[in-house]
């Protein structure tokens, strides 16, 4: 969970308090290496694929991604970072961060993009990313990966890559760091 | 008859506590506190002497005090004198500007007030004259006294038929402002001098050459706007006390608002010229950093200089080296105000509260005060008979009646003048002029004008506490 | 920052900073195949530009544009101010046509201090230049420019946190020129030395206010005004400098008896081939534009400094846009309620 969810969460400016783990580190890698497969094999290998985290939260998965792509395949796939922030229908409720940079240091045309996220909520976030891609080139194919689909979604818009779907009700957070998914509340 | 009980009566070096008969525009008696009438509530069943006493000296029978004034921990002294207001009203029509400019001034406790000659066009002739004192004899609530200016027009050239106008009783010259030519200066102080009338300069910078928005300092600095040095000032002071000193004139320096100003002022003082000195209430309070952020309302004429001016004009008046509090009446119309700082015309509507701010001033003492507002002014524009002049019997009434310790804001009172020019419309002001008597008549009573037109029935019952 | 921006002194340290930081994601905006984003999709900004400056116009306008907000643009030249209508009802009038933000621009100092007291609860006035007193997004700017000359070469890796932002802090900033008619000094002096850099004005005592000192000492903080000095001669205060801020000469003023001749202040004042010289060989040279050859900076000069990349004037315009782009961000691109709905 990213700090800047962590800050738009009610009640604003409380303490997460987990109640449950979902998944362990172990649980983590195993759920990201299989992505990693997945994503070689629905590409067919990894020529023309690159991928972009979404700050802040899907950043540090993406690059363990990265990682695991480069461990299999022998790959060096192209990284990027994207701070949706700017693109957001909801523009004002978020703080742009200093830390939260938009990277993409290669050109988008023809390629196939895997975004990455940590957690798919309502969708607004990928929307605001799918617009933001469209200002730096035309890919050929864009992909989501997520390590949780909490459900909830407001918008017509679908994981390529799922690590677990995680059934939750609105008011409950979900925390996702490479060390586990924790499951719990904002508390003051 | 008008009765004022129950106050203290303050003149120069003595107070009493007295209660006034007035009758006929004069003061009738000056009487033992309750001898007069029987007005003390604590007290329901006194003598009513004031019957024989009032039957007694009319002889023919008794006198019924149709107006009473209860005074009770009230000031009571003569009425004030602005020696320089503009009678200008915005959005009025041309013939009520006289009395709405005397009603707001008897609201702040003038009696009498001298129209600056700034008019369009400037009054320097004796048809004007005719014609502004037809308007000013309409206006009961206020005397208007008429100045004319030193020069033709105003142009700073050649000088006004200042004998003629003098003949027919001017006593007050002025341009309204700077004269830049020092020897035309002289020559109007010359020619002034055996008609008896005094010529009045604002020593300026513009008679150097320096026109500016506000005072010269760090606070301009800071904001980019161009300043005035007090040095120019001050260099304009000493031209013209210069000019006093040659020609032995009656010299009046308007405005005054530098500490070097003052000084120079005492310095000609103690070397027995003929110079006197006035400052505006306004620069008793504000600095120039009250300008910082760019409000219209505090830019002045001159501008608001720095603490230590501030001190040296506070130290002036108490010590009596300012003869006189200006109110420096500026109304403008709404939005006039309303332009960028630098565009916007200086000065404010002030007639309404002028005397309140120095007599609520807590560095100025109420002698001081009302040396400063009445009885100075009095002296200087020959008007003792109009205002500032003795309490006593069978002197005009012009009287004013002050609480001092009633606090009170323009905004929640209203103001005559419709102009909104004014720095004190929320400011707390510490003294309240509750009663103005002109020429005998009530003008102003529990802190509103009186109708004179109307019946004055509502007013009876003297003031509320 | 909340409200308007009107001078910079008003942010403080921490204001300027964060809209410094702001400034390096709108660069980053800036370099995109399609440098626009959609951050302040129906809002409006209103241009109000009593005085002609198509210079800044420009770079507010690109700057609203790119984060896709409408623009309504006002100019003297085009309005009813010539038939008596007063400052104020020319505000109302374009503020009533349903604004968001509006960027003053005046001759005289303090307008947009006065507009901001009639604009209405969330309409952001930013000031764009007034008379001498300010020009806070210039200031902004010019920081700008100097805090990412200065820095180290970024992170590389993508994603890391930048702790420890550099800033300007113990850089030696030369102010030199007609300071005392200068809205970009007022406003370059609050930013850099809010960022902890020491200053040292310098002009002839004509083209500083009358008391400089008292004027320092009673406008910034105290820490501030003793990183301040004030010289009269360039030659004394060049060798230890870290960049020589130089400001435009108006003409106007050098023909108003402010100095004796233009050859005799380029001779004091002037960036001279041999000065240039002297100056340490990483210095750097600031300048709001446009430059007059010969007169602030020699014309040769110019070519030199400019091949060694000492001459930063071109990149304090490529900046100016993403500048503007961060404060109209961070004054109207915020202030929507909360809502958990709106998470992920």
């Amino acid at each position: 969970m990213a700090d800047r969810e962590r800050r738009m969460t009610p009640p604003y400016g409380g303490v997460f308090v987990a109640r449950t783990t979902i998944l362990d580190s172990s649980g983590i890698h195993r759920a990201l290496t299989r992505i990693s497969h997945e994503i070689i094999e629905r590409n067919e290998g990894l020529d023309n694929v690159v991928v972009v985290g979404l700050q802040t939260g899907g950043v540090q998965v993406a690059l363990r991604i990265v990682r695991l792509l480069f461990e299999i395949d022998g790959t060096d796939v192209p990284f990027g970072t994207l701070d949706v922030v700017m693109h957001r229908d909801d523009i004002g409720l978020r703080p742009v961060m200093a830390e939260a940079v938009t990277d993409i240091p290669f050109e988008l045309d023809g390629m196939t993009v895997v975004l990455v996220d940590d957690v798919l909520f309502t969708g607004r976030t990928i929307r605001a990313a799918l617009d933001a891609l469209n200002d730096f080139g035309r890919p050929r194919a864009v992909q989501l990966a997520v390590v949780i689909d909490r459900g909830h979604r407001e918008l017509p818009i679908r994981p390529d890559f799922i690590g677990k779907n995680l059934p939750t009700s609105r008011d409950e957070m979900v925390d996702v760091t490479l060390e586990g998914v924790l499951l719990g509340e904002m508390r003051k | 008859m008008l009765a004022i009980t129950g106050g203290e009566i303050v003149e120069r070096g003595h107070r009493r506590r007295a209660d006034i008969a007035v009758i006929d525009g004069r003061i009738e008696g000056v009487h033992e506190p309750g001898r007069l009438l029987s007005g003390s509530p604590d007290d329901p069943d006194p003598p009513r002497p004031q019957e024989q006493a009032a039957a007694a000296r009319a002889g023919d029978g008794m006198l019924t005090p149709i107006e009473e004034i209860d005074a009770t921990g009230c000031v009571i002294a003569a009425g004030f004198v602005d020696l320089c207001a503009r009678v200008a009203e915005p959005l009025a029509l041309e013939g009520h500007v006289m009395q709405i400019t005397a009603t707001a001034a008897a609201m702040g406790g003038y009696s009498a007030l001298v129209a600056q000659p700034d008019t369009d066009p400037p009054l320097d002739r004796l048809g004007q004259l005719a014609e502004i004192r037809r308007l000013a004899a309409s206006a009961a609530s206020c005397h208007i006294v008429t100045a004319a200016t030193v020069t033709a027009g105003r142009a700073g050239t050649q000088l006004a038929p200042m004998a003629e106008l003098a003949d027919a009783g001017v006593s007050w010259f002025t341009d309204t402002g700077p004269l830049a030519d020092w020897g035309l200066l002289c020559r109007a102080l010359q020619y002034a001098s055996p008609l008896g009338a005094t010529v009045a300069v604002r020593p300026s910078g513009a008679a150097l050459g320096i026109v500016a928005p506000m005072h010269e300092g760090a606070v301009s600095a800071r904001m980019g706007v161009a300043g005035e040095p007090a040095e120019a000032e001050c260099a304009a002071a000493a031209a013209a006390i210069s000019a006093a000193r040659r020609t032995g004139g009656r010299l009046h320096l308007d405005r005054i608002s530098a500490a070097g100003s003052v000084e120079l002022v005492r310095a000609a003082k103690a070397d027995g010229l003929d110079v006197s000195a006035s400052v505006t209430a306004e620069h008793l309070l504000f600095v120039d950093a009250d300008a910082a952020g760019f409000d219209t309302l505090m830019r002045a004429e001159p501008p608001y200089r720095t603490a230590a001016d501030r001190e040296a004009l506070v130290a002036g008046v108490n010590d009596r080296t300012i003869d006189a509090v200006v109110s420096a009446h500026t109304p403008l119309p709404p939005h006039d105000k309303d332009l960028p700082f630098d565009e916007a015309p200086p000065g404010f509507a002030s007639l309404e509260t002028c005397a309140a701010v120095v007599l609520g001033h807590p560095e100025i003492s109420l002698e001081a005060a009302l040396d400063a507002l009445s009885w100075r002014p009095a002296e200087l524009a020959g008007a003792g008979h109009l205002g500032g002049g003795p309490i006593e019997p069978d002197q005009p009434a012009n009287l004013v009646v002050i609480d001092l310790d009633r606090t009170w804001t323009l905004a929640d009172r209203g103001s005559v003048s419709k102009a909104r020019n004014t720095p004190h419309r929320s400011r707390r002001l510490n003294a309240m002029v509750r009663a103005t008597v002109t020429g005998g008549r009530l003008a102003v009573v529990d802190g509103a004008p009186c109708d004179h037109a109307g019946t004055v029935a509502a007013l009876r019952s003297g003031i509320a506490r | 920052m909340s409200g308007h921006l009107l001078t910079l002194g008003e942010l403080g340290t921490d204001g300027i900073s964060e809209l410094l930081s702001l400034t390096d994601r709108f660069v980053e905006v800036g370099r995109r195949p399609i440098p626009k984003v959609p951050a302040l999709r129906g809002r409006t900004v209103a241009t109000l530009f009593f005085e002609e400056s198509t210079r800044t116009r420009l770079a507010f306008e690109t700057a609203a544009k790119r984060l896709s907000a409408d623009v309504l643009n006002f100019s003297a030249a085009s309005s009813s101010l010539a038939k008596g209508e007063s400052l104020r009802d020319t505000f109302e009038t374009v503020q009533a046509m349903g604004i968001h933000a509006a960027v003053v621009r005046h001759r005289s100092a303090g307008v947009p201090a006065q507009i901001a007291r009639w604009a209405d609860d969330g309409v952001a006035i930013v000031n764009g230049g007034d008379g001498w007193h300010a020009h806070p997004t210039q200031g902004l700017q010019d920081a700008y420019t100097l805090w990412r000359h200065f820095r180290p070469a970024p992170d590389s890796e993508p994603g890391a946190e930048l702790d420890d932002q550099p800033t300007l802090a113990g850089r030696r900033i030369a102010i030199v020129g007609d300071i005392v008619h200068s809205r970009v000094a007022r406003s370059d002096i609050e930013a850099y030395t809010a960022l902890d850099a020491s200053i040292v004005l310098v002009a002839p005592p004509t083209l500083l206010p009358a008391q400089p000192r008292e004027w320092i000492d009673c406008w910034l903080p105290p820490d501030a005004a003793k990183r301040v000095e004030i010289s009269h001669s360039l030659d004394d205060v060049l060798d230890d400098l870290d960049v020589v801020g130089l400001l435009r000469c108006q003409r106007e003023r050098m023909i108003d008896g402010l100095i004796g001749s233009v050859p005799e202040y380029v001779a004091r004042y002037g960036l001279t081939a041999e000065r240039a010289q002297r100056l340490a060989p990483d210095a750097v040279i600031t300048h709001p534009g446009p430059m007059n050859r010969g007169i602030e900076i020699a014309g040769d000069t110019i070519e030199d400094l400019a091949a060694e990349d000492r001459l930063l004037v071109t990149r304090q315009v490529t900046y100016g846009v993403a500048v503007r782009m961060a404060v109209l961000f961070r004054l109207i691109g915020s202030g929507t309620a909360l809502g958990a709905d709106d998470r992920g």
